[in-house]
């Protein structure tokens, strides 16, 4: 876990200065924004509902292999208007951009 | 899907099908989510529309966070005699700066325009050309605003053919800035955000300024917004608000204010001024007044502005 924070640190004494805070700064959990919060919270249970249903309900129902086209037309649009809405479009948000 | 079809007919047909129901959805989805967006009547989403294209405001103050929490418009109006309203915005740079400039400016032209500056305010970052998404909702709609976006990059303009797109990351808040709970919660005092948090008495810190390149464009900014006050008649002061840290590295703020004293432009440094920075109690935080300090601050520069005339 600590690791991802030398990762993402413009450096070595910043990482370090991070490391230091998260044991002795207090108060209340850091979030930046709710929405920001909010879409945290819709990716991770995005993230679980797959993981679910994959492990315990693989074969029973499948949108982008659905037999009835509409279906599986459906699922493509929802997709893309999601990527849309809610994507990452700009470079300095991702993580990697500083390799 | 006629049988007798190849299979790159078909595959071309449905693609085709695709593409043209995710354009319909797109722009349904796009015209709903731009009603919703200008519908709202609080937050930070109305703040920027108002700014663009509602306040008619004699003092117009600009800005990042430090700008929407240390300059309160009622002090302004009691001390200077003009209407005052605070477009600052959390997290932006002076890009964001110079687009609300423009939208109004040309729309007429205020009494006085106060910038406020940061440490930072002329480095190279990448994030404030990021930051400038906030402004997306208005990119179809205003001329100004779209030439300052389209600085995000060259593939900007091909994003916007996409009507959801503008309204990218901005759901929640849309939401939100439409229910009547949070409009009445987040009634603004015109642009004002008070904090009232005071810091803690730790020991005061100096402020490391990572060593980024000049950006021309903000550089370029600075200048237009300059050259633009001085055809309009509009009185630009330029202003370095206070910081409870101390400031060692001036070299962007030194920048700004050498081309304030070439084009004769009014440039307050009060970043460390000894009334704040002996005062923790004044701050929320280490880069932002509280609103005891805000308002003793406001009154501070009021004066200072009036003695300067």
């Amino acid at each position: 876990m600590f690791a991802w924070i030398f990762f993402r640190a413009d450096s070595i004494t910043e990482a370090i200065n991070i490391i230091v805070k998260v044991f002795t700064s207090s108060g209340f959990p850091f979030y930046e924004t709710l929405s920001g919060l909010l879409f945290s919270v819709f990716g991770i249970m995005m993230l679980i509902t797959v993981d679910l249903k994959r492990e315990f309900f693989n074969d029973s129902f499948s949108i982008l292999y659905n037999k009835y086209q509409f279906i599986r037309i459906a699922g493509i649009v929802i997709i893309v208007l999601t990527i849309l809405l809610i994507g990452v479009f700009d470079g300095g948000q991702f993580i990697y951009f500083q390799f | 899907m006629g049988s007798n079809l190849g299979p790159i007919a078909r595959f071309s047909l449905k693609l085709l099908l695709i593409v043209f129901i995710v354009f319909l959805c797109d722009r349904i989805a796009g015209e709903l989510l731009q009603v919703f967006y200008f519908r709202q009547e609080a937050g930070v989403n109305y703040r920027t529309t108002y700014s663009i294209d509602s306040t008619n405001a004699e003092i117009i103050i600009l800005g990042s966070s430090r700008a929407s929490h240390h300059y309160v418009p009622d002090v302004f109006e009691e001390k200077l005699h003009g209407t005052c309203y605070n477009a600052g915005c959390d997290g932006t740079s002076i890009l964001y700066d110079h687009a609300v400039f423009k939208a109004i400016t040309k729309r007429y032209s205020p009494e006085y325009i106060i910038v406020d500056i940061t440490p930072h305010s002329l480095e190279y970052n990448l994030a404030d050309y990021d930051r400038l998404s906030v402004l997306s909702p208005y990119y179809s709609k205003n001329d100004v605003i779209k030439s300052i976006v389209d600085l995000k990059g060259p593939f900007e303009k091909f994003k916007y053919l996409s009507a959801v797109y503008p309204f990218n990351s901005l759901v929640i808040q849309i939401a939100m800035g439409n229910f009547e709970v949070y409009k009445q919660r987040n009634q603004g005092s015109r642009g004002y955000i008070p904090l009232y948090d005071v810091k803690g008495p730790e020991e005061i810190d100096t402020l490391r300024v990572a060593a980024r390149g000049l950006d021309s464009n903000k550089m370029e900014a600075i200048r237009d917004m300059i050259s633009t006050c001085r055809q309009k008649n509009i009185c630009l002061i330029f202003v370095y608000s206070p910081m409870y840290h101390i400031i060692s590295d001036r070299y962007h703020s030194d920048i700004v204010y050498n081309i304030c004293s070439e084009n004769g432009i009014r440039y307050f440094d009060m970043s460390n001024s000894p009334e704040f920075i002996k005062n923790h109690d004044y701050f929320s935080d280490g880069s932002h007044l509280n609103d005891e300090g805000a308002r003793i601050f406001t009154a501070m520069l009021s004066e200072m502005i009036r003695q300067s005339e």
